[in-house]
């Protein structure tokens, strides 16, 4: 069989493929073990050498006050970084990809004020204006520097006052605000915010942590450059789901979660942030219907609510997992790609307690497991179909 | 008009930081260097005026920055690395006393990463460091003049060599104790 070459394994284990060349190697690796083990290879060494550079690393979580870099740089009015942005006459081109870029932080960190006020709109030489840029500058920039958990002061004021000054490259932000407002609803509500500048860890906790996640979210943007800005959004969304946050939220420690299905009896929740770019799951979400969207069907009891779906990677064994509520307990529903997983039919109860059934729908193989009895589980078995 | 400066400067201080502190070995003094180079952009950025756009603010910063870390290394004397290592634990470190075994066994790992990088060769380093700096393949490709396709294997190959040399290392220095 023809391999791909190993150059394009190792960039495609970094993340680092465009979409076109990343689509041929998933096709190849779907059908080949061998570069799928190189590709577990590398993504594994990669982060073993990310270990070893973070090792006696400085404290990530404190970054210094913007104002300290402006004293440096010898301005004598050197309070407010607004004064930089707004000196500007010309007014910028809208340009989709680094406001995609400014959402997908601003997300992050509750910045979404801040971002409304230095786009070109504020630019504005009107005197109001760029007080009221001045003021939210300040305390957004007085607000970085309050302690974790602290709410920032006046940013639901300060987001409600530029709506006066709406112009026509407003309403391109808000759309490309809505497709990620639009998509972000959909992610796990269990999974919080990605911060991008975490509370302090311990000492004991490796700092590699903390540069990680707003590494892998600058990747994943990087990665789709030249794509809308929805479309970055999702790919963000797909790794570091972060629900809308209300303006006057703190930024919430930061926990990004991924599923590694280790076999077909087990399940692993990831946390590192590591390993959950290496993990299993390419999508996770909490419709079906969005799995639908992005070309995933998934099978589980109609009208059950659904807590949450993860589709996996083309190189994952398992294709979708869903998380059902049924009877008081969380069912989870595990669909899949290859036979040998377990036999239909074969069924049982765990160490735990939990029962497991496995069984076919349609050409799906499907492994079934809850805190049910197994009577109950093999009749939710038998209910089982495509959801939209 | 140009870059967000400040948005960058949140993003990307914390891997700055860490790409500067491999290369003077010193917190403060990364932290530090972090800090001027970003006022060295601002001040470019000023005196260029409002027509220059910057292409790739963040590859720019870390142009800057590692320019200022090869002209720190002519010109300061380093101070002994064990010190310094050891004053940039207790500035991060808890309100407990530290464990002295605990901080020995530290200390030997963080010993055995700095000796394992430099067995690297300056291109595979830097190329390691930029990647684990968050720069995407065609970024490094820019400031390293490598081709773009050649980033791949160069940081397999830097991979290896770096938990190789830091796993022998690090048993060396255990040992040593």
């Amino acid at each position: 069989m023809q391999h791909v070459d190993d150059a394009l394994l190792i960039a495609y284990a970094d993340d680092a493929l465009a979409p076109a060349e990343r689509g041929a190697v998933e096709a190849h690796l779907v059908s080949c073990a061998e570069c799928r083990a190189r590709v577990d290879e590398e993504r594994a060494l990669a982060q073993r050498a990310s270990a070893v550079l973070g090792i006696g690393a400085p404290d990530a979580a404190v970054v210094p006050s913007f104002d300290d870099v402006l004293r440096r740089t010898g301005r004598s009015d050197a309070t407010s970084s607004a004064a930089i942005t707004t000196q500007r006459p010309t007014r910028r081109s809208f340009r989709p990809l680094a406001l995609a870029a400014t959402l997908i932080v601003a997300l992050g960190a509750g910045w979404i004020a801040r971002t409304l006020f230095l786009s070109p709109a504020f630019n504005a030489p009107e005197q109001r204006t760029e007080a009221a840029a001045d003021d939210a500058a300040r305390s957004a920039a007085r607000s970085e520097q309050a302690e974790p958990g602290e709410q920032p002061p006046l940013m639901p004021d300060q987001a409600v006052t530029p709506g006066a000054a709406d112009t026509d490259a407003a309403p391109a932000e808000r759309q490309s605000f809505e497709a990620l407002e639009e998509v972000g609803a959909e992610a796990d509500a269990q999974q919080s915010q990605v911060a991008v500048v975490p509370p302090a860890p311990s000492a004991a906790a490796p700092p590699a942590a903390d540069t990680s996640a707003s590494t892998l979210m600058r990747r994943m943007a990087d990665s789709a450059a030249g794509a809308r800005a929805d479309v970055v959004a999702e790919r963000v969304v797909a790794v570091a789901p972060a629900p809308p946050p209300p303006p006057p939220s703190a930024p919430a420690p930061a926990q990004q979660k991924a599923a590694v299905m280790e076999s077909a009896t087990a399940v692993r929740t990831v946390t590192a942030p590591g390993e959950v770019a290496a993990a299993d799951a390419e999508w996770q979400g909490t419709s079906a219907a969005a799995a639908a969207g992005r070309g995933t069907v998934v099978r589980g009891v109609p009208d059950a609510p659904v807590e949450v779906v993860w589709v996996g990677r083309s190189t994952a064994p398992w294709r979708a997992r869903v998380v059902q509520r049924i009877d008081g307990a969380a069912v989870e529903i595990v669909e899949w790609r290859a036979l040998g997983a377990g036999t239909a039919g074969s069924e049982g109860t765990l160490p735990d307690g939990r029962s497991y059934v496995f069984t076919t729908s349609g050409s799906a193989l499907l492994r079934l497991r809850a805190d049910l009895p197994l009577a109950r589980l093999r009749a939710v078995a038998g209910q089982i179909a495509p959801l939209e | 008009m140009g870059a967000d400066w400040e948005a960058v400067y949140r993003t990307t201080f914390s891997d700055l930081v860490r790409y500067l502190y491999r290369k003077v070995w010193d917190a403060e003094r990364a932290q530090d260097l972090a800090q001027e180079s970003f006022a060295r952009v601002l001040d470019r950025e000023r005196h260029a005026g409002a027509d220059d756009e910057v292409e790739n603010p963040r590859a720019l910063i870390f142009t800057v920055a590692a320019n200022l870390a090869r002209d720190e290394a002519r010109t300061v004397i380093r101070r002994k690395k064990h010190l310094a290592l050891l004053k940039s634990d207790t500035e991060a470190g808890g309100p407990e006393e530290p464990d002295p075994v605990d901080e020995m066994q530290r200390d030997a790992e963080r010993q055995a990463a700095q000796d394992a990088l430099r067995k690297l060769s300056e291109r595979d380093r830097e190329v390691l460091l930029l990647w684990d700096a968050g720069l995407s393949y065609e970024e490094i490709a820019e400031q390293t003049g490598l081709a773009q396709g050649a980033i791949g294997t160069t940081l397999s190959r830097a991979r290896r060599k770096l938990v190789a040399a830091y796993e022998t290392m690090e048993g060396r220095h255990a040992a040593r104790g």
